[in-house]
């Protein structure tokens, strides 16, 4: 099954993560895509030291088009899979395992990361993910844990059901997106405890953007 | 009384023309969810201050006089909006192109890369 799925790794300025994040992941899994959003330091130089496929950017489409890339390509060599991880070194590799396992082993769709361990975490990033949390449960009628989680596996073929518009360079609204569109399309989904890697340098969202994307969370439910 | 009623229905039928624009715009995929909807609320709201233009009296602003000044206000507003909404059209429609090129540019290399 493991031939069947493609890991897509989307970085951007990650020269200091990448090598140990790829080290461990062709340990591990075969068909790698790293997509690179035109990092301004050696990112890319360090990638092609791996036997991993490599894309790049020319200008910096965010983590969303990354995404929207990696999909592309997995349909267009016919993947079963495709899973996404993060390029920051905040994803375990046997995590990333975890996850494929569980969309091998069940009838899912899509398999998702949660975070077991919010806690080591800043605080504002945990309250934002609970409050997320309890929203998302009174819109959806599903108990989803995490739903930014950037640790996902999913089917290729439920592309329709689950693809997503946001495309902003600043925000990282795909993977909350793409939760939604799959709830609301009755998706079969699995969610798979993952430990967090708490990293020194924040890349989350700011205060607006978490409002922006409680306003967001409405406007997919609705609309 | 007939220059009231006459910008009226040309604002009324402006903002239908807007929300049409807006609708293809979004079928388009130009337009996202959230623009559209604002975009829409934008344009019914014009609707509905064309049909009751005293609204704003109302609720805003006591014993307004209606003067030249005011009618040249709400044109300028209008177009400015109007303007403003065919540039963010473009700006939408162009970042959408830009993002598949560069998309489509990537994926081509990496397929070149497996047949080397």
């Amino acid at each position: 099954m493991k031939s069947k799925t493609l890991i897509v790794i989307s970085t951007y300025n990650e020269q200091n993560n990448i090598s140990n994040v790829l080290k461990e992941v062709c340990k591990n899994f075969k068909n790698i895509l790293v997509i690179d959003n035109n990092s301004e330091d050696q990112t890319l130089s360090k990638v092609k030291k791996f036997p991993v496929l490599y894309a790049h950017h020319n200008y910096n489409l965010g983590k969303s088009n990354s995404m929207k890339t990696g999909l592309d390509f997995a349909r267009l060599k016919k993947f079963k899979y495709v899973a996404y991880m993060d390029g920051d070194g905040q994803h375990k590799v046997s995590d990333l395992e975890k996850v494929c396992k569980e969309i091998y082993m069940s009838k899912n769709n899509l398999v998702i990361g949660y975070r077991k361990n919010l806690h080591y975490l800043n605080k504002e990033k945990m309250i934002g993910t609970k409050i997320l949390e309890k929203l998302f449960y009174i819109l959806y009628k599903k108990k989803m844990l995490d739903i930014q989680s950037g640790l996902r596996v999913f089917d290729t073929k439920i592309k329709k059901k689950i693809y997503w518009q946001s495309s902003g360079i600043r925000h990282y609204f795909a993977d909350a997106e793409i939760t939604c569109n799959a709830v609301k399309n009755n998706c079969k989904i699995a969610q798979v405890p993952i430990t967090t890697i708490s990293s020194k340098k924040y890349k989350g969202m700011n205060l607006l953007q978490g409002l922006l994307l409680v306003i967001m969370i409405f406007i997919w439910r609705f609309f | 009384m007939i220059i009231k009623l006459f910008l009226s229905i040309i604002s009324i039928l402006f903002s239908i023309l807007m929300i049409y624009i807006t609708n293809i715009n979004y079928k388009k995929k130009f337009l996202k969810k959230l623009d559209t909807i604002i975009w829409n609320t934008v344009w019914l709201l014009i609707i509905f201050l064309s049909i009751r233009p005293k609204f704003i009296d109302e609720y805003i602003i006591n014993n307004y006089q209606v003067d030249f000044f005011y009618i040249a206000n709400i044109l300028s507003i209008l177009i400015l909006i109007i303007i403003y909404f065919l540039s963010l059209i473009k700006i939408r429609i162009l970042e959408k192109k830009i993002d598949t090129i560069i998309r489509a540019e990537s994926l081509k290399k990496i397929i070149k890369k497996i047949k080397e």
